[in-house]
């Protein structure tokens, strides 16, 4: 292969270069990525690239911008070329940035700890003829483990830029990018020497700390506990309802806090506006809309904040490994444990993620069924549900149901893919093989940049899709429907084209326990759940807002029928929870789903079964509970 | 019969004790496959040690000589021969 000097025409002013990170999973990648671009980071556009790759740009000491992207963590690039998984996706976008012409360069990121394996994909990249540079991280852990790296050698040999870093410090940055100011040039030989033993040539352990590291690491003494065959599975299970209860417990009084502010918002709307239809606009429709929803925001945060302390630390390649032997009695295998995990905080990235997943049919399964997992958008109704109607309960009595409800939903996941295993998808699976990474304490940066995009992401779903739904709604709910013919003794809102639509159905949700009201809550929030609380909060407020000006829980409880009797009781909750854990409303779920297996098919199929299950599982809980009552 | 002789002799990566080291003798998985278990870091020659077992026939947790840990689903280990160092 000849050398050739990336051309000049290429260069002109305001073309940038693009940098993509490339490396195996676990190699250090993320928080290399994260010391260059001080955090930034937003999902790049690349047609035909489906999976979200994270790129940001910076600017060089020398003043020119380069756009970094962190490419998927992979294994080869040139062996079983997938265009499904994580390895055809960082070979597509390498190929097509070739192909559009954009200068490219490629950083590999390496496990000091790991060197003579990834000096076999530091081959097949010197193949490709694309600028590279291989940045070595880990250097702490290396040396703690006493191995010394020749970089001069290493770089002599491969015939390309060789650094060798801690990612974690600051000052990572400034040499990574005198590195990348320089004038990229591809690879001009082939390295010479087997990279097994190059990899032997360059590497020295000193024989004392090879002998301290023949004790126990840390690694390898955790995992004696978090591993053991009976202790481990308890500490599991512990952990995960510990995360979920602490999302619940921490978030609660946050929540509180939250719907004292809104409610002396509306009393101060109320108090400067009267009661006209303006004032009720803002103060039921947009605040009781929007403004009920924002207060779950909290648990949201935590609840990522969780998920990414536990995939950061490693733990949950451990989890994989111990649910891994559960999993294939239901046709899923410990791979596919991390996307269903992700699915508690979101299904679309959790859908996306499911590359990871070798096997097709086990790939398909598990998007199948991650519409069930217990995503965050559940939390605003759960919470609303559960301070209405368990408020007088004590709050470890509420995280408890709040636990289960979680549980509930990994169960209904569980069972949908044993059935699914053996009908729809059915077939053998390939064999699990997983990276365990050593434990390593989270960089808190990272965690709270991903806090960060989880709360934007939903502050601007409130800020847009529930804020017009709501707007929406206040109308449908005002406006008396043209031609309908109401008793005189009805309510303004119970003449309105809402109430109309929702009497309509309720013949059909009446077994559930689902009145109008509730209905009109479904269908507002068949596009995205967490509009149900948002559809409550205008309901609500526009019935009763002046006699009863508490905050939309009790407000819910308190709600009467003209006989007296209470509109909702806790077999009605329950129902609507039951519903709450199976049914599939978030369009944009559907459209991950459709994305992901390219057809209409399983979406449909998706809507089909979840709506149909949680229809059933409201009536059975709604006629169970109602034994009991 | 040197050929069941030496079937008889051959021990499989999912056999192996726990804390047992061995070396990879060969993968016995479609060529694609193997060539993906390679750049993982399982092919022939490659010395592994079993650490522990997961439950019920779960997976196998290895240490690979040359740097980092993997689980390996045991049904996989069936497919692999090793020797004694």
């Amino acid at each position: 292969m000849t050398a050739h000097a990336v051309p000049t025409d290429q260069k002109r002013a305001g073309e940038k270069r693009l940098v993509a990170l490339v490396g195996r999973p676990n190699a250090g990648k993320s928080s290399l990525y994260n010391v260059l671009t001080l955090g930034d980071a937003h999902v790049g556009n690349y047609p035909g690239i489906t999976v979200d790759v994270l790129e940001a740009e910076v600017t060089l000491p020398s003043g020119s911008k380069v756009t970094i992207a962190d490419l998927p963590g992979l294994y080869s690039l040139t062996s079983v070329v997938d265009v499904d998984t994580d390895e055809g996706v960082a070979r597509k976008f390498v190929d097509d940035a070739k192909k559009r012409g954009q200068v490219i360069e490629i950083v590999q990121v390496v496990d000091a700890t790991q060197l003579s394996m990834s000096l076999r994909m530091t081959e097949e990249l010197i193949g490709l003829g694309v600028p590279l540079v291989v940045v070595i991280t880990q250097k702490d852990v290396a040396e703690s483990h006493g191995i010394a790296l020749d970089t001069a050698v290493l770089e002599k040999e491969l015939g390309v830029p060789v650094l060798y870093v801690s990612a974690r410090e600051e000052s990572t940055r400034g040499v990574v990018f005198e590195a990348l100011a320089k004038e990229a040039t591809a690879p001009s030989k082939k390295p010479e020497l087997a990279m097994t033993a190059l990899a032997k040539k360059v590497t020295s352990v000193r024989a004392d700390v090879r002998d301290a590291e023949r004790r126990r690491t840390w690694t390898s003494r955790a995992d004696a506990v978090l591993l053991h065959p009976a202790l481990g599975p308890f500490v599991f299970l512990s952990i995960m309802a510990l995360s979920f209860a602490a999302v619940f417990l921490v978030a609660d009084p946050a929540t509180a806090a939250m719907d004292f502010v809104l409610g002396k918002l509306r009393g101060f709307i109320v108090l400067h506006a009267g009661h006209g239809l303006v004032a009720s606009f803002f103060a039921d429709g947009l605040l009781g809309g929007a403004g009920t929803v924002l207060a779950f925001m909290p648990q949201i945060v935590i609840l990522t904040i969780a998920m990414e302390v536990l995939e950061a630390s490693g733990y949950l390649a451990r989890g994989a490994f111990l649910v891994d032997r559960l999993l294939r009695l239901l046709g899923l295998s410990g791979r596919s444990f991390l996307p269903l995990l992700m699915g508690h905080a979101c299904a679309v990235p959790a859908i996306a993620s499911t590359r990871v997943i070798r096997d097709p049919k086990e790939r398909l399964t598990t998007i199948l069924v991650l519409p069930l997992m217990t995503c965050s958008a559940r939390i605003p109704t759960y919470g609303l549900v559960l301070a209405a109607f368990f408020g007088h309960k004590s709050a470890l009595f509420r995280a408890s149901i709040f636990v289960f409800l979680y549980f509930a939903g990994v169960l209904m996941g569980l069972v949908a893919s044993l059935v699914l295993r053996r009908t729809a998808t059915r077939g053998k699976s390939l064999p699990l093989v997983l990276e365990m990474p050593a434990y390593r304490v989270p960089q808190p940066r990272l965690v709270l940049s991903k806090a960060k995009k989880a709360a934007t992401r939903f502050l601007r779903d409130v800020g847009t899709t529930i804020l017009a739904v709501s707007a929406v709604l206040w109308v449908l709910l005002t406006v008396p429907m043209p031609g309908g013919h109401d008793a005189a003794t009805a309510t303004p809102m119970e003449k309105s084209i809402a109430a109309h639509v929702g009497r309509a159905i309720e013949p059909v949700t009446q077994p559930a326990g689902f009145d109008w009201r509730i209905d009109v809550g479904l269908i507002g929030s068949f596009g995205a759940r967490e509009v149900m609380v948002g559809t409550m909060g205008v309901i609500f407020g526009l019935e009763k807002a002046e006699d009863n000006p508490g905050p939309l829980a009790q407000r819910m409880r308190d709600a009467k029928n003209p006989d007296g009797t209470n509109v909702y009781g806790t077999r009605n909750a329950l129902a609507l929870l039951a519903f709450f854990v199976i049914a599939c409303q978030c369009m944009s779920t559907v459209a991950a789903i459709k994305r992901e297996t390219k057809s209409w098919r399983w979406p449909v199929f998706v809507l089909a079964y979840t709506y149909a299950l949680a229809y059933v599982a409201a009536v059975v809980t709604y006629n169970v509970a109602g034994l009991f009552s | 019969m040197a050929a069941s002789d030496q079937r008889a002799r051959t021990r499989l990566l999912a056999d192996i004790a726990a804390g047992e080291t061995v070396r990879i003798r060969e993968v016995e998985l479609p060529a694609e496959t193997a060539a993906w278990l390679a750049a993982v870091g399982l092919s022939p020659g490659e010395d592994v040690t079993l650490l522990r077992r997961a439950i019920l026939g779960g997976p196998l947790h290895l240490r690979l000589a040359r740097g980092g840990e993997l689980a390996v689903a045991r049904d996989l280990g069936t497919r692999i021969t090793i020797e004694d160092i």
